[in-house]
């Protein structure tokens, strides 16, 4: 049950994060286009260069819309302090971010999805259409995509969160340091790694094999007789475990931010 | 309306206590100075019952509800301190819009009578004012929020003169119009003694006096006279300051008096400045605490 103060930071929540989301992504699209156009002014060539086009094209609307989630998940410190100031608890910020998230995560992957029908080529033939729901109709396919992709775009978000809280406990003087440094640290890992695998014959598919493996039961995918099987059950349910993993470990940490006196 | 209760409260930082086993009580309706020097704890008990921070061990109630991560009660009070909660690009009247909306109301009409007695202009942007007008700012709204229990700290830092008059004017005016609890930190003790009520001084992170202003007024006394005779009567008494002048020596005594000792005819009994009194009991270096 929604209280008067529950929907006043429901509504400060949605007007804050549409801001910051406009104000970031207008950043985002700034340098997307500006990149597009300083790759077409350093090429000799009269037409568009191929380059031009790929880093243009390269920027998919998901992109943006998940984005958009980031910059929504991540902000917590400014907000915890300013509601503070308003006589609101953590506890109250942590349940109204959660609805303000799912709400935002239910429009953004609706706008995504509806994209994709009706732009991207592959329509609703998503990966999703074409394993865990082969061979159902157009419209399941559609609504299990969609539900597919909320779950995961739910539970990613709900981590970056708890990230972001992980954050707001830093004190203000290092943090930007150290969030640089745990990102870079992140990148290079993964790159050396996703690197060292692509070097390796058939890498995908036997990492595939790995990871149907170990978490097959998890994903609910199964190999049987040189085929794999897709249930669609299990992957809803882990995303579902993990997105709940993923608030719990949020208002673990919101619970702990307290107000910064240093400058 | 029951109040605030403090009981047993305790914080560290670092290893060391900033507060040690405080327990206070704010009672609805009144005007509680909260004196002590810098480092003193004046500021981290005000965050731990605003919610800033948390206490390391104690309870706090409000009106005999939990006062910790609770909405009904935070609802209730407002602190106002140095460190700017708000977000520097908001303009100031979409603060009040801020404050209506998550306090449930918000006094407009009093709002634009301070923002041009102070003449700030309430359409710029938090981030744009200056130090003083960043205080002036955040005083408006605390008193104009329909919180029953408002606590400033350090409210006139950065103002000049004319400002703190008209805050003080301010203050009590509002007071007078709808009373509620106001607890003022502060270290210009003596702009505000005659606005108090009740004072409670933090020392070495404990409470050290917590009474009404009437009974330390009836407790201070300057005792005035030649030295010997001076030190003579007042020997096994609480001394909290000395000071001289030439062959005068005067003694702030805190407490009762020894009506068996005959006062001589040299030595006078004399009315207290109460800003100086407050100095020596807020003064760690004094010969005597107010306890002893």
């Amino acid at each position: 049950m929604l209280t008067s103060k529950d929907i006043s930071v429901v509504k400060y929540l949605s007007r804050k994060y549409a801001e910051d989301t406009v104000k970031g992504l207008g950043i985002l699209f700034g340098i997307h286009i500006i990149g597009t156009i300083l790759l077409i002014m350093m090429s000799s060539s009269e037409e568009i260069p191929s380059i031009a086009l790929g880093f243009w094209s390269n920027f998919p609307l998901a992109f943006y819309l998940m984005g958009a989630l980031f910059i929504i998940s991540a902000t917590n410190y400014e907000i915890f302090a300013f509601l503070n100031q308003n006589g609101i608890s953590r506890k109250t910020l942590w349940k109204n971010k959660m609805i303000v998230l799912g709400l935002g995560t239910l429009i953004l992957v609706l706008i995504g999805t509806i994209y994709d029908a009706v732009v991207s080529s592959s329509g609703t033939n998503d990966l999703i259409a074409i394993t865990y729901l082969k061979g159902t109709n157009p419209v399941v396919k559609v609504i299990g995509s969609y539900l597919f992709d909320v779950l995961v775009t739910f539970m990613t978000v709900t981590w970056i969160s708890a990230i972001g809280a992980a954050c707001g406990l830093l004190p203000k003087k290092h943090r930007a340091w150290i969030i640089f440094g745990i990102v870079m640290a992140a990148f290079l890992v993964i790159t050396r790694i996703v690197s060292w695998i692509a070097m390796l014959p058939f890498a995908w598919t036997r990492v595939f094999m790995i990871v149907v493996k170990y978490f097959g039961l998890l994903l609910g995918i199964s190999y049987h007789g040189n085929e794999y099987s897709f249930n669609f059950l299990p992957p809803i349910l882990t995303m579902i475990v993990l997105a709940i993993l993923g608030a719990i470990l949020t208002r673990h940490l919101l619970m702990k931010m307290k107000i910064r006196t240093e400058g | 309306m029951t109040g605030i209760k403090i009981d047993g409260l305790s914080k560290k930082f670092r290893k060391k206590n900033v507060l040690d086993n405080i327990s206070v009580e704010f009672k609805p309706n009144k005007i509680y100075g909260l004196l002590g020097r810098n480092g003193a704890g004046k500021s981290t008990l005000l965050n731990i019952i605003a919610n800033r921070l948390y206490a390391d061990q104690g309870t706090l109630t409000l009106d005999d509800e939990n006062l910790v991560e609770n909405d009904s009660t935070l609802g209730k009070l407002y602190l106002m301190n140095d460190v700017d909660m708000y977000n520097k690009s908001m303009r100031l009247d979409k603060i009040f819009e801020y404050t209506e909306q998550f306090y449930g109301s918000f006094d407009y009409e009093y709002a634009e009578k301070l923002a041009e007695r102070f003449k700030i202009d309430t359409h710029q942007k938090f981030g744009k004012f200056s130090t003083g007008y960043h205080t002036i700012a955040k005083l408006i709204i605390a008193l104009c929020v329909p919180a029953d229990y408002i606590f400033l700290d350090e409210p006139v830092l950065g103002l000049d003169a004319n400002h703190r008059t008209i805050f003080y004017e301010e203050l009590m005016t509002t007071y007078s119009e709808r009373p509620r609890t106001f607890v003022v930190a502060t270290h210009l003790i003596g702009e505000i003694t005659n606005i108090l009520e009740h004072v409670m001084i933090v020392s070495e992170s404990k409470i050290t006096l917590d009474e009404d202003v009437e009974d330390i007024l009836a407790k201070s006394h300057l005792i005035v006279g030649p030295q010997a005779e001076t030190k003579d009567y007042v020997e096994g008494l609480n001394i909290v300051g000395k000071e001289s002048l030439g062959n005068l020596q005067g003694y702030y005594v805190y407490g009762d008096l020894n009506d068996d000792k005959i006062l001589p005819d040299t030595v006078q009994i004399e009315r207290v400045d109460l800003q100086k009194m407050f100095i020596y009991l807020t003064n760690q270096g004094g010969e005597n605490g107010v306890n002893k």
